[in-house]
C-alpha cells in the first residue's frame, strides 16, 4: 500500500454521504400499500329484509351487542335477512309490532302481559333459564359494603328502578313492599330509568341506597360491588312476540331456527360468544296462556 | 496541515485511515440497523395509536347511527357536531369522513381534501378490521389513515377513516437520524483520535527501537538503555538485546575463524614461496659451506679466513634475513593500524617474490608514485592482499609473462595499487564469483579459493575497495583503492 490517495478519500467520504442520505431517504418514505381490499357485496345482501323489534331495555349499542349475534345466526342459517329494529320506549315496540313495522319483536315479560291482548299480539318462544327453565326473577341490589339487607330496610332510602313497563320496575311496589308491609310512600325517593345497567351504575355510583334489576343483569355485575338481598318469585320468560295469526313464513321460519338454535355449536366462534350473552340455553316454545298469571296481577293492580 | 499530521507514507496514516474508514462503515451499518429498528417500534406506536383513536370514535359515531337509523332521537348533525369536536380535541386530526355500508357519503370534516375519493379510498371499506397506512396528500403532507369498520356482530354501519398528520413521524425520524449519525462521528472521532495517540505512543516505542539500531556497534560494549515495558514492545526491546548479544558473539567467532583463514592462506602462500625461499636459503648455505671448506683448507691462513669468515656471516645474515621476511609474513599478529606506506609494501612483496619471479622468467615492472600519501591500516594485511593479487598475477601470465604494478593518488582521498597482468584473462561468467569464498579456477591442490574472498575483506575493513577488469586472452586489471588516512 503506498501513501494515501487524498482523491480516493474524499471519493469514499462522498460515497458515505451519499449512503446516508439514500437511507434517510428511504426512511422517510413511509408510504405502505393499503391493506388487502375485500370484495364488496355479498349475497345476502340482495335478499329480503325481517326486521324484529326489540323492547328498549338496553341501551341502543347493548341491545345490538346482544341481540346483532342472533339476528346474524338467523340471517346465516335462514332464508331472510334480519334486521333489528330498536325501539324508544317499551311501548314503542309494542306499536312497532302492531303497526306491522317489524314481523316480531323481543317483549318484555311485563310488556307483553299488559299490553299483548289488547294490541292482539302472540307470543311464540322465550328463552331458557340457565336451569333450562322458562321463569326469570327480579332482584334488588345493594352496594356491597351497605348495611341494607332486607326489603324493610328501604324504608326511607332511595331506590332506583328500571322501565315502569318491566316487571322489574314493578315488582317492589306492586309485591315486595307490601310484602314487607311498606309501599312507595314509605320510600325517600324512586327514580325509573329506561336500562337495567343504568340503575346498576346509579346504584354504583352511590346516587340511589339500593336498585332493583333482571337477575340475569344482576349476574352480570357479579364482583363490581354490589350483592342481592332480596329475590322475586318467578315470573315467565320474556317472549318473542308476532301479531297473532301472521302467516308470514318468515315467522315460521325463525321460530324453527330459534328451537333449533345450539349456541355451543354455532359455526361461528364470535357468534356462539354473542349469543351465550343473551340467549345461552336456546328457546323454548311458549303461548298466551304463559302469562296469563302475570296479566292478572297486572289486572288486579289496575283496578286497586 | 493535514499533511504534516498525516504524512503519506507513514505507517501511522495508512492504519489511521483503513481502520477509521472501517469503523466508520460499521457504526453506519450499525446505526442503520439500529435506526430501522426503532422507526418500525415508532410506526407501529403511531399505528397503535391511530388505531385506538379511531376505535375511541368510533363507538361514538355507532351509537349516534344506530339512534339515526332508528329514529331513536331528534339525531340530525349529530355526526356533524362529534366530528367537528373531535377534531378540535385531537389537533393532530387532519380529517374525519364516515361513510355507509354500501360507501355512501354519511360525514365529514371541514378539513383535510374535498374530494371524497381522496379522503375514502374506494375498495378500502371492505376490510374486516381496523388497519392503518400512510399516504402523501398534496397540502396536508404526509398523512397515516386510519380506517375502522363500525359495526355490531354481523350489522355494518357504515366505515370511519381519519387522517393523522404524520410529518411530526417523519421529524422525529430525522432528529433520531441525525441524533445516531452524530453520535457516530462522534464515536468514531473518538477512537480515531485514541488510535491516533495510541499509534503515536506504539510508533514512539519503534522509533526508539530504531534509534537503537542506528546507534548499534557491534564493537561496543553496551546499547543505549530501552525502556522497560512488558507488553509487546517491550518483548521486541528484549529480543532486540538478545539479538544483538547473539550478533556480537558470532562477529567474534567470526573474526577468530577469519583470523586462522588468513594465517592458514599465508602458510599456503608461504608453501607456495616455498622453493624460492629454499633457493634463497641454499645460496647464502652453499657459500658459507664453501667458505668452510677453504679455510679448512688453508686453516693457517689467517687473513683468508678472516674474509671467508666475513662472507660467512654476510652469507648467514643473508639467510637470517631471509628467514626473517618469512616469520615476519607467516606470523600471526593482531591487527595494527599505523600510517603505511603503499609502496613500501610494493616493495616489500616483490622482494618476496622476487625468486619465483626470476625462476619463471616473468618480468615485474614497478611504476610508484613518488610522493605518496600513507594510508592507516595494518601494513602485515596489505602486503597480504598484495601478495594475494600479485601470486594470481603470475599464475595468469605463466612463463614469461609480464605484470606491471602501479601505484596512484587521487585528489578524491584516494590511494591506489594497480596489478596488471597481460594473462589469460577471466571469463565473464566467473567475474561475479571470483571474490566468493572458496571460489577457485584453479586445479586441485594449487588454490584454496580463498585468497581474494581474504583480500577484499581486509580492503573493506580497510574502507578501501577492489575493482577487477579483465577480457578473456588479454589480461586482467586489479585495482586496489584505499582511502588516505584509513577508514572513516
Amino acid at each position: 500500500m503506498r501513501g494515501w490517495n487524498p482523491a480516493l478519500v474524499l471519493s469514499s467520504a462522498a460515497i458515505l454521504i451519499g449512503l446516508n442520505a439514500l437511507v434517510l431517504d428511504r426512511l422517510l418514505d413511509l408510504g405502505a400499500p393499503p391493506p388487502p381490499r375485500m370484495a364488496a357485496g355479498s349475497p345476502q345482501n340482495t335478499r329480503p329484509v325481517i326486521r324484529v323489534g326489540v323492547i328498549s331495555r338496553y341501551a341502543p349499542s347493548l341491545t345490538y351487542e346482544r341481540y346483532q349475534p342472533l339476528m346474524d345466526y338467523l340471517s346465516a342459517a335462514g332464508t331472510y335477512r334480519y334486521e333489528l329494529k330498536l325501539s324508544a320506549t317499551y311501548e314503542d315496540a309494542a306499536e312497532q309490532l302492531r303497526r306491522g313495522d317489524v314481523a316480531a319483536s323481543f317483549f318484555g315479560t311485563w310488556i307483553y302481559a299488559s299490553l299483548g291482548q289488547r294490541f292482539g299480539l302472540e307470543p311464540i318462544l322465550a328463552p331458557r333459564n340457565e336451569e333450562g327453565g322458562t321463569t326469570f326473577h327480579a332482584v334488588l341490589i345493594v352496594p356491597v359494603r351497605s348495611s341494607l339487607s332486607t326489603i324493610a330496610d328501604l324504608k326511607g332510602r332511595r331506590v332506583a328502578l328500571p322501565s315502569r313497563s318491566s316487571y322489574a320496575g314493578n315488582w317492589l311496589e306492586a309485591e315486595a313492599l307490601p310484602a314487607a308491609g311498606l309501599s312507595i310512600a314509605d320510600l325517600d325517593s324512586v327514580h325509573h330509568f329506561d336500562y337495567h345497567q343504568t340503575v346498576v351504575h346509579r346504584v354504583l355510583g352511590g346516587e340511589f341506597d339500593a336498585g332493583i334489576v333482571r337477575e340475569t343483569v344482576a349476574r352480570e355485575f357479579a364482583g363490581e360491588g354490589i350483592r342481592i338481598i332480596a329475590r322475586s318469585d318467578s315470573f315467565p320468560g320474556p317472549p318473542l312476540v308476532i301479531r297473532a295469526g301472521n302467516p308470514h313464513p318468515a315467522i315460521v321460519e325463525m321460530k324453527r331456527l330459534l328451537l333449533a338454535l345450539d349456541t355451543g355449536h354455532a359455526a361461528d366462534p364470535a357468534l356462539t360468544v354473542g349469543l351465550a350473552r343473551e340467549f345461552g340455553h336456546g328457546f323454548v316454545t311458549v303461548d298466551a296462556r304463559t302469562y296469563e298469571a302475570m296479566a292478572r296481577l297486572i289486572g288486579l293492580r289496575a283496578t286497586r | 496541515m493535514i499533511a504534516r499530521l498525516l504524512p503519506a507514507d507513514s505507517l501511522r496514516t495508512r492504519i489511521l485511515l483503513t481502520t477509521s474508514g472501517a469503523i466508520t462503515l460499521f457504526m453506519m451499518v450499525i446505526s442503520w440497523g439500529i435506526l430501522a429498528q426503532w422507526r418500525q417500534t415508532l410506526l407501529a406506536k403511531e399505528q397503535q395509536h391511530a388505531i385506538a383513536v379511531t376505535r375511541a370514535f368510533s363507538v361514538t359515531v355507532t351509537e349516534a347511527m344506530i339512534f339515526e337509523r332508528n329514529d331513536l332521537a331528534q339525531s340530525e348533525g349529530f355526526l356533524d357536531n362529534y366530528i367537528a369536536g373531535f377534531m378540535r380535541e385531537n389537533p393532530r386530526l387532519r380529517y374525519i369522513a364516515i361513510v355507509g355500508p354500501a360507501g355512501e357519503k354519511v360525514a365529514r370534516s371541514l378539513q383535510g381534501p374535498r374530494a371524497w375519493s381522496e379522503l375514502v379510498p374506494a375498495g378500502i371499506l371492505a376490510a374486516p378490521s381496523p388497519t392503518t397506512w400512510f399516504r402523501r396528500h398534496d397540502g396536508l403532507g404526509w398523512v397515516e389513515v386510519a380506517y375502522c369498520p363500525l359495526a355490531t356482530g354481523h350489522k355494518r354501519w357504515g366505515s370511519l377513516v381519519v387522517g393523522i398528520e404524520a410529518e411530526s413521524v417523519r421529524r422525529e425520524i430525522t432528529r433520531i437520524f441525525f441524533l445516531l449519525l452524530g453520535l457516530v462521528v462522534s464515536v468514531t472521532g473518538v477512537m480515531i483520535l485514541l488510535l491516533w495517540i495510541l499509534l503515536g505512543r506504539l510508533l514512539g516505542s519503534l522509533r526508539d527501537l530504531v534509534g537503537a539500531m542506528d546507534t548499534l556497534d557491534l564493537e561496543g560494549s553496551d546499547l543505549p538503555a530501552l525502556p522497560d515495558r512488558r507488553d509487546e514492545i517491550g518483548v521486541l526491546f528484549r529480543h532486540f538485546h538478545d539479538m544483538h548479544d547473539r550478533v556480537r558473539r558470532s562477529r567474534l567467532e567470526l573474526i577468530n575463524a577469519q583470523s586462522q583463514i588468513y594465517h592458514a592462506e599465508r602458510l599456503a602462500a608461504i608453501g607456495r614461496l616455498a622453493s624460492g625461499i629454499a633457493h634463497e636459503l641454499n645460496n647464502p648455505i652453499n657459500g658459507v659451506r664453501n667458505c668452510i671448506y677453504a679455510i679448512r683448507h688453508d686453516f693457517e691462513n689467517r687473513e683468508k679466513n678472516l674474509t671467508y669468515l666475513q662472507m660467512m656471516d654476510e652469507g648467514m645474515e643473508q639467510a637470517g634475513s631471509v628467514v626473517s621476511k618469512l616469520l615476519g609474513y607467516a606470523r600471526k599478529q593482531q591487527p595494527v593500524r599505523a600510517p603505511v606506506a603503499m609502496n613500501e609494501v610494493v616493495l616489500a612483496v616483490s622482494r618476496l617474490l622476487a625468486f619465483d619471479i626470476e625462476r619463471k622468467g616473468l618480468t615485474l615492472d614497478l611504476d610508484l608514485q613518488r610522493d605518496l600519501p600513507e594510508v592507516t591500516g595494518d601494513s602485515q594485511l596489505l602486503q597480504e592482499v598484495l601478495m594475494n593479487l600479485l601470486l594470481n598475477g603470475m599464475d595468469a601470465v605463466g612463463e614469461r609473462g609480464h605484470i606491471r604494478v602501479r601505484t596512484w593518488a587521487r585528489d578524491d582521498g584516494r590511494v591506489g595499487v594497480e596489478v596488471v597482468d597481460r594473462g589469460k584473462g577471466i571469463a565473464e561468467a566467473d567475474l561475479p564469483h571470483i571474490f566468493d569464498p572458496f571460489f577457485t579456477t584453479k586445479g586441485t591442490g594449487e588454490g584454496t579459493g580463498l585468497g581474494l574472498s581474504i583480500s577484499l575483506g581486509i580492503v573493506q575493513a580497510h574502507g578501501g575497495s577492489i575493482d577487477v577488469d579483465s577480457r578473456v586472452g588479454e589480461g586482467t586489471t586489479f585495482t586496489l583503492a584505499l582511502p588516505v588516512g584509513g577508514a572513516a
